[in-house]
């Protein structure tokens, strides 16, 4: 049987830690329920590319006009502003969030309550530093 | 300003960025109070409980992310049970291929940069460093340090990770693995 990568990744931590790995998938599970799901779908689809990790299983949370050409997201008519403002946080936080400007947040923030882009903040941390150590970690220790 | 107030503040044109949402106002929870806050919170400690790792390694990868990642907090606090860690070692980790840290924590910096800068770069050169200098449990400690020092990722995005004073604070953890900022040093 042939396991994707990350899989081989995370079950080699799940065997080193446990009960981090439990309380790290608690959060993914959280994260998931406070975005909506085609928003996660999209922030998975968009990481994994960014990363130049595999790409996720497809979603059906995430219709399939988003899904196909959401590499293209800047000009493809398949998304809104609303989509727009999370795929470029998204791009900002994984290539460097310390650059991370006043515009990126203020765009969440047209129709997001404060609380809800803090959730949607710490979502994208949940996909972004999830595939990248389950990626490093397939390698060294899978 | 003191050379220890210097290696808080750096020379980021960050420290002056005002919130991008409202801070928290209740300090008897976990940020927000939300349920995301307390499951980040109790990951958290549970990354902390482990102690494969000895405090120094622990301490260096954490100040690596926080340079990386630019957090005002993490970058002002210092974990008191490393106490081999001073202001000349912490500098080391910008430039550590270059630096004279020993061999050992290298490969723990390269590990994390691995994860926090181009995960696709870790190979079986890195494999074979990491395997020669640490145990499996003590890798994965490096690795899930990783993931709970790069947490502050979300703060940073917000600009909510505010340095509790200016200058460096002692950084404290209890049995639990809860985290709480201290004097200042």
């Amino acid at each position: 049987m042939n396991m994707d990568p990350l899989t081989v990744g995370r079950d080699a931590l799940r065997r080193r830690a446990p009960e981090v790995v439990e309380a790290f998938e608690h959060v993914e599970g959280v994260a998931a329920d406070s975005v909506e799901p085609a928003t996660l779908a999209m922030v998975r689809d968009r990481v994994a590319a960014l990363l130049d990790l595999p790409a996720p299983a497809p979603d059906d949370a995430l219709d399939g006009a988003r899904a196909a050409s959401i590499d293209s997201w800047h000009s493809s008519p398949a998304f809104d502003e609303r989509d727009r403002a999370v795929l470029a946080f998204v791009e900002q936080f994984v290539f460097s969030v310390s650059s991370m400007g006043d515009a990126e947040v203020d765009a969440l923030l047209v129709d997001r309550s404060p609380a809800q882009v803090h959730e949607l903040a710490n979502a994208v941390w949940a996909v972004d530093l999830g595939a990248r150590v389950d990626h490093v970690a397939g390698v060294v220790l899978g | 300003m003191s050379a220890q107030a210097d290696a808080a503040a750096g020379a980021r044109g960050s420290d002056a960025v005002a919130p991008r949402i409202p801070l928290p106002t209740d300090r008897s929870q976990p940020k927000y109070g939300l349920p995301i806050d307390h499951a980040v919170a109790r990951f958290a400690a549970a990354v902390v409980r482990r102690d494969a790792l000895d405090p120094t390694i622990t301490e260096l990868v954490r100040l690596r992310c926080a340079r990386v990642h630019d957090c005002r907090l993490c970058r002002s606090v210092r974990d008191v049970a490393a106490t081999e860690v001073d202001e000349e070692l912490a500098a080391k980790v910008d430039h550590h291929e270059t630096s004279d840290l020993p061999e050992r924590a290298k490969v723990a910096l390269r590990l994390a940069d691995a994860v926090i800068l181009a995960p696709t770069t870790a190979d079986a050169r890195l494999r074979e460093d990491a395997r020669r200098h640490f145990s499996e449990s003590e890798i994965a400690e490096i690795l899930l340090d990783v993931v709970k020092w790069s947490q502050q990722k979300a703060s940073v995005a917000l600009r909510i990770e505010v340095a509790p004073r200016e200058g460096l604070s002692e950084l404290r953890f209890d049995g639990d693995g809860n985290a709480s900022v201290g004097a200042a040093i």
